[in-house]
């Protein structure tokens, strides 16, 4: 569906000095500095599956989807998708794709809600049974209808974006760029929003190339992950393998009585008792979860275990942090 | 196409109506400025015979036709002012992901309140003078048509490059350049002839205001030959493609560098 080779952005920044001096002096001549938003990046996303791309704040996500989208040509490199480069297919491919940025709107600001549907409906030629068919699925699975005759400038933000999700399924898009979709919102909303992309994805088979800060969103819609730090990509895979290629303790919890020692058959581990509760943090690359298991139940009569999941919060942060890139 | 563009109009009439002081008020005064505007003439031609053998009613002709330009290019295409603002809130991009003519999305976004009122003291003040001038006649009729769809034409070309600038030179969204360019275009309330030829040539082909208003008032007058007609509507037109081909290439722009 998405085909990126090499692709490379550049931008030229106006570099200003400070100042009262630096300011006379920009009046005459700028400097310019290039940066690099996006560098080399390669990778690409299945038919109608569901693609995360995380990435801290500048890392390039919204320049990448710029690219795809077509509306920002690329330094170098080239981009295809659905077999084509995007700022050559035009109108067609724009009729294929949906779109929405999580800090903007879509929706026309002053007009209630529904009328912005209708203007979807005419600018894109839908087919009234077409257009009838995701307009009722929308608006019954985001619960749009009392927000319908509002305009969207006096909706709540929340509001606001389902008001912005709905939209964007009108014309039945094969393939869908989400830029934070759920940036600022409250938990509900959030919940709300990630069920009917999962759902929509699942259901109609529409590609989801989403960027987000907020990695229960990426957890709970995507399959897979691409990781970006300073415009290069540091990982392309699965998401679950990206938890384990950058987790490197994991942590069970055993409620019961000690028996043995536990100690001297898990020397690396750490470990730490609260009454009748053991928690075991154990290095992954050392022990494999059979010979902790093993151990513990050598140990313990066991009354109940708990083996912890590692938080993809706490993956990302290392990411970032440069670890376990090696 | 046009239908929807109506609609949207229509819708934002509906919201303007919605406030119903604000609405008033922005009417009203519209209505005022205009007026005060007219009020220059009475006071110079109180004092004058007349300027450069024009008559007080022919300039009141000429502003008659800049107002209903001015009117209709404002409720019609505000969205051409507001440019700028959504180049820099981004707004733009979604404009660009539609697959719709950017153009078009941008001229038929939001409505200027004030051209309503504007449009009408032009609308009114445009017949009455042409009668005063024993113009209303046929012909007079139809040429005032002519030039009020060429003026508004021209009008928004004028507005659109302006606008253009925000493509090249960054500025937060705000920028005086075409602000400076409808003050300038302001001079051709009056007969050309006063100017200097520098002023003619800025006020004919660099801002051509003067096809709007004074060159139309010059051909119902008998002061310029008729074929000048076809000057007008070509004027008219080399500029809407090249306001049109400016807008492509700042998008062309916008797309490569980014913001």
């Amino acid at each position: 569906m998405i085909n990126a080779q090499n692709l490379r952005k550049v931008y030229k920044i106006n570099v200003k000095k400070s100042g009262l001096k630096g300011a006379l002096g920009n009046l005459f001549h700028s400097e310019w500095m290039e940066k690099v938003a996006v560098g080399d990046l390669s990778f690409q996303m299945k038919e109608g599956s569901a693609l995360a791309c995380i990435g801290e704040n500048g890392a390039g996500k919204s320049t990448l989807i710029k690219m795809m989208i077509g509306i920002l040509t690329p330094t170098a490199g080239q981009i295809r998708v659905f077999g084509k480069d995007p700022r050559k297919a035009g109108h067609g491919y724009l009729r294929r794709i949906g779109v929405v940025f999580g800090q903007k709107t879509n929706l026309w600001t002053d007009i209630p809600v529904i009328e912005s549907y209708q203007a979807v409906k005419t600018l894109y030629k839908l087919e009234e049974k077409v257009f009838r068919r995701n307009y009722d699925r929308v608006v019954e699975l985001l619960s749009l209808q009392p927000l319908l005759s509002v305009p969207a400038r006096k909706l709540s933000l929340g509001q606001r974006m389902r008001a912005d999700i709905g939209m964007v399924f009108l014309h039945s898009p094969e393939l869908l760029f989400l830029d934070e979709p759920t940036i600022g919102l409250d938990i509900n909303v959030k919940h709300t929003i990630r069920t009917f992309l999962r759902q929509m994805n699942q259901e109609t088979g529409t590609g989801i190339f989403l960027t987000s800060h907020d990695l229960d969103d990426i957890d709970e819609i995507c399959d897979d992950a691409i990781v970006l730090s300073g415009g290069r990509l540091i990982y392309d895979g699965g998401l679950e393998q990206l938890k384990h290629r950058f987790v490197q303790d994991k942590m069970i919890q055993v409620v019961g009585k000690q028996e043995g020692d536990i100690h001297s058959r898990l020397p690396l581990a750490k470990i730490g008792a609260e009454g009748r509760v053991t928690k075991i943090v154990y290095p992954v690359r050392e022990y494999s979860s059979a010979e902790v298991l093993a151990a513990v139940s050598a140990c313990f009569a066991i009354e109940d275990i708990t083996i912890e999941e590692p938080d993809i919060d706490e993956v990302v942060s290392r990411i970032f942090a440069g670890e376990g890139t090696a | 196409m046009i239908r929807i563009f109506l609609e949207m109009k229509a819708q934002y009439i509906k919201t303007e109506m919605e406030y119903s002081a604000n609405f008033w008020m922005m009417l009203f005064s519209g209505v005022l400025t205009r007026l005060v505007s007219m009020a220059a003439p009475f006071v110079i031609y109180s004092n004058l015979p007349d300027i450069a053998g024009w008559k007080r009613d022919e300039i009141y002709l000429i502003l008659s036709f800049l107002f209903i330009a001015e009117g209709l290019c404002s409720v019609l295409f505000e969205g051409i002012w507001q440019m700028p603002a959504m180049v820099f809130d981004g707004k733009f991009d979604c404009i660009l992901s539609r697959p719709v003519s950017p153009l078009f999305q941008v001229i038929s976004y939001g409505m200027g309140l004030q051209g309503i009122s504007v449009f009408l003291v032009g609308a009114v003040s445009l017949p009455v003078f042409l009668k005063r001038l024993d113009l209303f006649h046929p012909l007079g009729v139809v040429l005032s048509l002519f030039f009020v769809l060429c003026g508004t034409l021209l009008c928004m070309s004028i507005y659109l490059m302006g606008n253009c600038v925000v493509f090249w030179f960054d500025a937060g969204g705000r920028t005086t350049i075409p602000y400076t360019v409808s003050q300038v275009g302001q001079y051709a309330r009056y007969p050309l002839e006063i100017y200097p030829n520098i002023m003619r040539f800025l006020l004919l082909f660099l801002v051509p205001y003067g096809f709007i208003c004074v060159v139309p008032v010059e051909i119902l007058r008998g002061s310029a030959a008729w074929t000048e007609c076809f000057g007008v509507a070509g004027v008219s037109a080399v500029f809407f493609l090249v306001a049109r081909a400016v807008f492509y290439r700042g998008i062309r722009h916008y797309e490569s560098v980014g913001m």
